[in-house]
This record gives C-alpha cells, sequence and structure tokens, in this order.
C-alpha cells in the first residue's frame, strides 16, 4: 500500500513540478481540464456507448414531448412517468464507468489537495503545532526538537481535556524541514513546509490504518506503541480567488472539469 | 491480508473516504459521476420544470382556449379522427381481395360502416389529390396540377410544391460566403389545411408525412412533411451506385453511377452531396470518402466512413449512417443514408439511397414544431425524411432487385407505422392524419406482376405474383391494430388519393404534337429533354407532366404565338376534338378517352397557372417517359417495359381511390375533396365558405 502511494506521490510531484511557480488558478485550470478529459475518455471506454446513446435520445424525446404536447395533460403526464424511467435506465448505464472511475478520481482528489488545499506557511508567519495523545496524563512526557532554521515563537500549551499540546513554531526562510517529537523517550518526525510558492504540504501524520495511510499519503503512519495518536501542522486552507469571490478549489476544479468534459466529448466521440 | 480482501478493503475504503472526508470530498461529485449525476439531474429537473410551468400554465391556456373557443368539444359529435391515408389503393382490388377473404379488417369496415370508391381530382395524381384533400378545394383554388409546373420564360419545369433559395443574407469571408440564417423555403400550395381551422378552434392533430406540407405551416398541432420533402441534394431523391463492373449503367435515371477505385484490398470511393453552400463563386460538391474492404468469400464487406465503419453482407442493408459533409469554416451539413450490398464477386456493387435531410439535425424545416422531427429521431430512431423515399428508380434502372426494392419498402413501412402508432397516442383526442406511400410505389413497380401479356413481363418470370395482394393484406392488418386502438369516440376514415391501373402503354404527346403540326422543331436539329430545339416561334402546344398540355399563348408564354381568345379557344377546342378518343393504332384500343378543357373543370384565383388541357387517358396507357420530360420522339405510341407497370395518370373517372368508415356514411358519390369539409363539421367547426367540398352525412352511431 504505502509503496503504491509512494509512486503515486512521486507521480503527481512530478507532474506538478511545471505548475509550482504559477499562479493557483493556473494551475487549477490545467489540472480541471486534464481530468475532465481523462474522465470522458475512461467514460467512453468503460461504457455502453451505443446503449447510452439510445438511452439519451429517448429522455429528450420525452423530455421534448412534454413540450410538444403540453395540451394533453395526460400525454405529458406519461411522458414524465416514461422520463423517469429512462433517466433510471441512464444512471444504471453509468454505474460501470462510474465505478471505475471512483478509485482513480479519489486518488486524485486527495493528490490535489495535497497540492492546492492548503497555503504552506510563509517565512515569518507562527504555524501552530499540535500532538495528541492517548492519555491527558501522558502530555508531559512530550517535547519538542526543532531543526536549525525553525524556533519557537511561544512556549507549549497543554490542553488535557482534547488530550493535545501546541506549539507555535516560525521560520526565516522558506525551505522543507523536519522536526522531531519525543514522547516518552521516542522519537517521532514530521515535516514542515515554509514556501511562497505552491507546494505540497502533509498537514498530518496519525497512526496506522488503512484510512490514515490512504488519506495521509505523504508520511508514514506513526510508530507502532507510541503515545502519540497524532501530529499537526496547521496550515491555512487556501481559497481560490476568482475575482468577484473566494472559494474552496473544489468548486472551480468541480465546474472547470465538467465543463471541459462536455466541451471535449465531442472531439472525443462520446457519449456522456 | 489477502490480495482481495485488500483490494475489496481499499475500494471500501476509498468510497466512505469520498462519503465520510470532510473537506475535500464530501463536496465532490464531478466530473465522472458529475457526468452522470449532473446530466440526469439535469434532465429531470429541466423535464420537471416543463411538466411544471405546462402543469401551471395549463389552465390558464385552457381558460383562454375556452374562452376563445367555448365548447369545442361540446360542439364535437366526435372526439377524435382518425385518417389512415393508402396511397393509391384501388377500390377494385380492395373489393376483389375483401371477396376472397384476405382482408378482413377492411370487409368488417365494409360490412358495418362504409365502403366506396371516393372521386379523386383532375388529374389523379398524388399532390394534386392530397392538396385537395387537405385544403378541401379544387386545384385552381390550390395552385397544384402535378409535380411540375412550367416556367413561362424557359418553359422549364420546376417543382409545383415547394421552393428553396439560398438563406437571405449572407457574410463573404475570402473565398467563401457564409450565409447567415437557413435557406429560404416557401410552400408553392396556395389554400389553409383544414388542421388549421381545427387549431384555430381549438383542437390539436397530428399530421404524418401528408403530401404537399413541405415547407410546413404553423398550427395548433404537431406536423411531419412528407412527399415533395427533397434530398440533401435538393433532388426528390438521387441514389449513388457504387461499382466496379465497367460501363454497368451508363445513364442512370434518378442516380448516379460512381466507380469504385482499386487501392490495395481496399476500394475507395464517396457518397455525393450538395453542393457547397459556402463557395457561390465556384460551387464545388461536397463528398464524404468512403472505403470498402470485400471479403468475397464470406459475401460481405467491411466499409469504412470518417469515425465509423460496419459490415455488410450480400443482400443486405445497413441501419440508417449519419453522415456530415464538411463545407469548411467548421460548417457541416448533415445527412442519412443506408447502403445496400449488391454484389460481392466477380464484381463489387453497392447502392447508396439519396442522402435524406438528417431527422435530428434538419438543414431545412421538415416538421413543426421544428423540434417534432428531432423528438421522432430521439424516439424511434433515425428515419427516412425524403417525400418519395421507396427508390423506384433504382429498381426501374435495375441498380436495385425487385426483393431489394421490397426490403427498402419493408424498412420504410416500419418506421412509418411506428411513426403512426405514436401519434395516434398522443393524440387522445383531436385528430390524426398519416398517409402511407408503400401502397403506391409497390403497385407502381409491380403492376405488372398481376397481367401474364404486361410488356414489363416480357420473358420474365413472375416471382413476386402475390406482393400486391401481400401489400393490401400489410395494410388490412394495419388497419386491425389502428382499430384495437380507438374507441367509440373515434371515427376511422381509411381513405385513398386514387387507384390504380396497368401502365401498359405510352403515349408521347409531344411526338403527336410534332408530328401533327403543333410543336416544331428547329431545322436540322436533334430533339432532346425538356424541349430542346424546340422552335418557339412556330410552335402551338406542347405537353410537360404527366397529364397536362399548354398552348404557347402570347402575352403568357415568352415565345407565344397563340392569341389568347378565339385563337386560343380555337386550338384548344380543335386539339380537344382530335385528341378524345385518339386510338393507339397498334392494339386498334382508345388510347385517350377525353381531353378536358381547364376552364370546365378548375375555378379559383390560380387557374390561369394550370395547364390548358388535362389528359385523360384510358386504362393501359399514360404519358410516354420521354413525353413526361418534354422531349419529341419518332413514334406516339410505345410499350411501357420498364418496371414501373401501373399507374393513374389518367381519366379520373378510370382511378377513383376507396373510403372506408367505421360508421355509416350517407352520400351518393363521395369525393376527397368532401374530407376536409366533413372533418370540420364532425368537431363541429364552422365552415370556410371557400370550401369546395360539402360534408358528408356520417352516423353517429359508432361500430358495434
Amino acid at each position: 500500500m504505502s509503496g503504491f502511494l509512494s509512486v503515486v506521490n512521486r507521480g503527481f510531484a512530478f507532474l506538478f513540478q511545471p505548475l509550482q511557480s504559477a499562479p493557483p488558478l493556473v494551475g487549477l485550470l490545467v489540472v480541471s481540464w486534464l481530468t475532465g478529459v481523462l474522465m470522458v475518455l475512461l467514460f467512453r471506454f468503460t461504457s455502453n456507448q451505443k446503449e447510452l446513446r439510445r438511452v439519451k435520445n429517448r429522455m429528450q424525446a420525452h423530455l421534448l414531448a412534454v413540450r410538444l404536447f403540453q395540451e394533453q395533460v395526460g400525454v405529458v403526464l406519461r411522458a414524465q412517468w416514461r422520463l423517469l424511467g429512462w433517466t433510471l435506465a441512464y444512471l444504471r448505464h453509468s454505474m460501470r464507468p462510474l465505478a471505475v472511475v471512483f478509485l482513480p478520481l479519489v486518488i486524485l482528489l486527495l493528490q490535489l489537495d495535497a497540492h492546492l488545499g492548503w497555503v504552506p506557511a510563509r517565512p515569518g508567519d507562527p504555524l501552530v503545532l499540535t500532538a495528541r495523545v492517548a492519555a491527558a496524563a501522558s502530555l508531559d512526557q512530550v517535547s519538542l526538537r526543532l531543526p536549525a532554521g525553525l524556533e519557537l515563537s511561544a512556549p507549549p500549551v497543554r490542553i488535557p481535556e482534547d488530550k493535545e499540546i501546541a506549539w507555535r513554531i516560525q521560520a526565516a526562510q522558506a525551505g522543507e524541514f523536519t522536526l522531531e517529537v519525543e514522547a516518552a523517550g521516542q522519537r517521532v518526525s514530521k515535516k514542515v513546509i515554509v514556501a511562497t510558492d505552491l507546494a505540497r504540504v502533509s498537514a498530518r501524520r496519525g497512526r496506522a490504518g488503512l484510512f490514515e495511510e490512504f488519506l495521509h499519503p505523504d508520511e508514514p503512519p506513526l510508530p507502532e506503541g507510541s503515545i502519540l495518536e497524532t501530529i499537526q501542522v496547521h496550515y491555512r486552507r487556501r481559497t481560490i480567488n476568482l475575482g468577484l469571490f473566494q472559494t474552496h478549489w473544489l468548486v472551480p476544479f468541480f465546474v472547470l472539469s465538467l465543463l471541459s468534459g462536455y466541451a471535449m466529448k465531442g472531439l472525443l466521440r462520446t457519449e456522456i | 491480508m489477502r490480495p482481495a480482501l485488500r483490494a475489496g478493503t481499499l475500494l471500501l475504503g476509498a468510497l466512505a473516504a469520498a462519503l465520510l472526508l470532510p473537506a475535500p470530498a464530501d463536496a465532490y461529485v464531478g466530473p465522472g459521476a458529475g457526468f452522470a449525476f449532473l446530466g440526469s439531474f439535469l434532465t429531470l429537473l429541466l423535464g420537471f420544470l416543463s411538466a411544471f410551468f405546462s402543469l401551471l400554465t395549463w389552465p390558464v391556456r385552457q381558460l383562454y382556449r375556452a374562452l376563445r373557443r367555448r365548447k369545442a368539444y361540446g360542439r364535437a359529435r366526435v372526439q377524435r379522427v382518425v385518417i389512415l391515408g393508402f396511397d393509391g389503393m384501388d377500390p377494385e382490388l380492395a373489393a376483389r381481395y375483401m371477396d376472397q377473404g384476405r382482408l378482413p379488417h377492411l370487409a368488417h369496415l365494409r360490412d358495418t360502416g362504409t365502403f366506396r370508391p371516393l372521386q379523386t381530382t383532375f388529374p389523379p395524381i398524388s399532390p394534386v389529390a392530397w392538396s385537395s384533400f387537405l385544403t378541401g378545394v379544387n386545384p385552381g383554388k390550390h395552385n397544384i396540377y402535378d409535380f411540375l409546373a412550367r416556367d413561362r420564360a424557359s418553359y422549364l419545369p420546376y417543382l409545383s410544391s415547394a421552393q428553396i433559395r439560398p438563406a437571405k443574407r449572407s457574410l463573404r469571408i475570402g473565398r467563401y460566403l457564409l450565409p447567415l440564417g437557413r435557406p429560404q423555403t416557401k410552400l408553392l400550395r396556395k389554400g389553409k389545411p383544414f388542421w388549421h381551422f381545427l387549431g384555430e378552434a381549438g383542437f390539436f392533430s397530428s399530421i404524418i408525412r401528408v403530401p404537399i406540407t413541405f415547407p410546413p405551416e404553423k398550427f395548433s398541432g404537431v406536423l411531419l412533411s412528407g412527399m415533395c420533402v427533397p434530398d440533401l441534394i435538393g433532388s426528390q431523391g438521387t441514389f449513388s451506385f457504387h461499382t466496379t463492373r465497367p460501363g454497368a449503367a451508363p445513364k442512370q435515371q434518378g442516380g448516379r453511377e460512381i466507380p469504385l477505385e482499386p487501392q490495395g484490398r481496399l476500394f475507395r470511393s464517396y457518397v455525393p452531396g450538395p453542393d457547397n453552400p459556402l463557395r457561390r463563386d465556384n460551387p464545388t460538391e461536397l463528398r464524404v470518402a468512403f472505403s470498402l474492404r470485400p471479403e468475397p468469400g464470406q459475401d460481405l464487406a467491411h466499409i469504412d466512413l470518417p469515425g465509423q465503419g460496419f459490415t455488410l453482407r450480400k443482400g443486405e442493408y445497413s441501419d440508417w449512417i449519419e453522415l456530415e459533409f464538411k463545407a469548411g469554416l467548421g460548417i457541416k451539413v448533415p445527412g442519412i443514408c443506408r447502403f445496400y450490398l449488391k454484389e460481392v464477386s466477380p464484381h463489387l456493387e453497392l447502392y447508396v439511397t439519396p442522402v435524406n435531410i438528417h431527422p435530428g439535425k434538419p438543414a431545412l424545416p421538415i416538421s413543426h414544431p421544428f423540434a417534432y422531427s428531432v423528438y421522432l429521431a430521439k424516439l424511434l430512431g433515425l428515419y427516412a425524411t425524403l417525400g418519395l423515399a421507396e427508390d423506384t428508380w433504382a429498381l426501374n434502372e435495375g441498380v436495385l432487385t425487385e426483393e431489394a426494392f421490397l426490403q427498402q419498402c419493408a424498412l420504410l413501412q416500419a418506421e412509418r407505422e411506428k411513426m403512426f402508432f405514436d401519434a395516434l397516442e398522443k393524440t387522445p383526442r383531436g385528430l390524426c392524419v398519416c398517409v402511407f406511400d408503400i401502397t403506391d410505389r409497390v403497385q407502381h413497380m409491380f403492376w405488372r406482376t398481376l397481367e401474364d401479356d404486361h410488356p414489363a413481363r416480357q420473358g420474365s418470370t413472375n416471382n413476386h405474383g402475390e406482393v400486391i395482394a401481400d401489400l393490401y393484406r400489410q395494410m388490412d392488418d394495419l388497419v386491425g391494430r389502428t382499430l384495437r386502438q380507438l374507441d367509440e369516440e373515434s371515427l376511422l376514415l381509411v381513405i385513398s388519393d386514387h387507384g390504380f391501373k396497368s401502365f401498359r402503354r405510352g403515349v408521347n404527346l409531344n411526338s403527336w404534337l410534332c408530328q401533327n403540326g403543333y410543336l416544331t422543331l428547329k431545322k436540322g436539329a436533334a430533339p432532346g429533354e425538356w424541349f430542346q430545339n424546340v422552335d418557339w416561334e412556330r410552335t402551338r402546344a406542347y405537353a410537360l407532366g404527366l397529364n397536362g398540355l399548354y398552348l404557347n399563348q402570347k402575352g403568357r408564354e415568352r415565345a407565344g404565338v397563340v392569341a389568347p381568345g378565339q385563337e386560343a379557344d380555337a386550338v384548344k377546342a380543335e386539339l380537344r376534338e382530335r385528341l378524345s378518343g385518339l386510338l393507339d393504332p397498334e392494339t386498334g384500343r382508345v388510347a385517350i378517352r377525353e381531353v378536358f378543357g381547364s376552364g370546365a373543370i378548375y375555378h379559383g384565383p390560380y387557374r390561369e397557372n394550370a395547364p390548358d388541357l388535362i389528359v385523360g387517358y384510358n386504362a393501359g396507357y399514360r404519358a410516354a417517359w420521354d413525353s413526361v420530360t418534354g422531349k419529341v420522339t419518332g413514334s406516339v405510341f410505345e410499350d411501357n417495359t420498364k418496371a414501373w407497370s401501373g399507374d393513374h395518370c389518367l381519366d379520373p373517372r378510370l382511378v377513383p381511390g376507396v373510403l372506408f368508415c367505421n360508421r355509416k356514411i350517407a352520400c351518393e358519390r363521395p369525393a376527397i375533396v368532401d374530407i376536409a369539409p366533413t372533418v370540420l363539421e364532425l368537431f363541429g367547426v364552422e365552415l370556410p365558405t371557400h370550401l369546395d367540398g360539402k360534408p358528408w352525412v356520417v352516423s353517429d352511431k359508432p361500430l358495434p
């Protein structure tokens, strides 16, 4: 699992390399467009295109019937009923391509979130780091060791009710740092990214487990037997500036990838 | 963990992650999922919005209609009128087959309702008769006298029912002329169809393939145009025949022969399309190239077109194939056609139907509303839109075999039956009309199978002796299926526009006119089609079309020589006298029963466009092929040896149509022109004063 995720991580890091110095919106545009095209191709090769076309034609026919025969209430209601039936048939025919594209999509989303979802700490900006332990009593056994370039800007704060300890740290210069959290004599590392450009970040390192590894693939899980449950760097969530408003990256990604898919489906001779 | 279990867990994990993850995944539904869910959601939303809007406004619209046309159905004596038009169904043949017990449903109508001959029009030609059917007036008021009309300046023919011109405005971009809008289509038929008056009174109509409804007119209902809808190149149907056989058919009427060029194991050719509408200065034919790879051992061939390919067996038609003719500037002209593999070895022969206007993306309006043809295509699949879709020319020219022609007819009939039954379902109240052409086309082409001594049967075996009886049985079955859909409030009329007779001998009127000094050729010049080398300065009369005879009248024709008034009357009287009772010297039979003066049979504002004389041929005779196209030949009479062996362009009294009804009709001599006023009266609509037909007395009591 970790080997596979490591390959995926490296692959996406390579793909994002050219976009790193570009504004996030540009990167998002490129990725959304490519994703749309890729999904259309996957849809094409995993669906029964002929049947899908037939089903869509029937749907459109009954839609037209509603307008053409609007004087005849019975006909309109029958057309509605049939429209519902064909829509369900359409969904049924879409299930296979959906099942096929689901896993690649989730992986893609997680990768995109790692690249586009968070703003790395900027040089000089304070950054909060928290460590959660299994029992509040062990909070006193947790300490932080910072590498050169990172410094503590405030003393640690223990929050027993949340079983958490928090530190405020900052870096004078950009770079990728590896700090260490020492808990009950065991040292565990955590990456911290300080950058001005688009950068891939790993916000959290947690205990071993399928979900944890899948959702946070950039760092290995915490070692077995550690009293630590998670170590988390609280980066800011990134918002995409669309001029009139700011929004989560998923919104423009969703719209742009759909638009790209619909725009390219004719060229790619795909019925969706 | 076992790999399979691990993979399953991984997939479940991914699914759970997508559903449970707080930030990235819970808001996400695309693009893969988005295509499916958004597509179906939007469709449903649109559908429901549309229905909601329709239902919301329905009371308002109904109230408005009710106020405008109060108690429309309250006054009506029927809730629904269904008219099945069987083009060319002959009353004598129908009676014979009914008596033989072959047509149980029509016999049931005859026994419990009505069966009569239905008087047709002068001349008894489909465009004329159906125009009188739908307008309720004589040709002098609807302006259709034949398929063709003549240009008085050039003496050349043009289609009498519709005119198609380029778009009004265009934009010049370099060598291209970009049309800003669709081509202009103009209906030359005058008069309003009776469903227009029904619509005004609040009755809905579904009209399928009634002839001379192209371009479609606006009214309250839906309509798909029929006969006279052109193919994509603007003709009434031009097939293409692709062959490796050298000199297979030097001249193809109604079609083109295009060679298959060998290239390795492949053969290359193209489907011809319309002239490029963007290149007015130098019009070039648009084409869609294809390649054909034969498999002689298996009697099949693979056909590859841009973006698609399919395999055809020998003797098999393809589905409708969508073509796009690329005109430049990103403009494409869509069309559809079928391929038929006639022969694989020793020569490769491929027939391609005329390229029809694409019903889902029509380049010209072929329905009202415009979306109706699209609706039918989406619901039922692609279908023929060409008015005369059964390719009689291809059979006449030997390009299609009899079996292939019948196969084509069956495919077309299946499409039309689906359309009709959908229209019937969509018209629970109001008017539903559908005209089926197969009856006309098959009788034209197979009448010879009824007569052992028909000139077109010389030397050939009669493999299709039952084709016409089977055809009538097929239509009877259609009537039976229709009757099962009708309730007591529905009135069914089964009609035809004319009957049928044998076409054994052709009469070349232009040759007769030439031999008798009415038409003169230029000295030493050979005659040709469309009055080539006719000396108009010395010509007093000419024949054009199937039954029309025109005087070359001064002040009317460009080079007219006959003065209107007394001189014209004298020439007409002379021609009537000499031609009526014209004997065929070879058979000793009367070839022309009577010649009618148009002044006596037509009245109305468009009478002046009519031929001066209408020729009423006797049974067994018709205008010769060359005479129809204005060509003078050496002889007046000739045997008709073509497959097109039955016809109806005779004295109309010889070829009445049929009238069946599921109710009793009291009328001595019902005529096709009476149907419009009869239906209007059944719905309680006040009859427009200009109608020529008279309503029949129809009993209120439906069939038991």
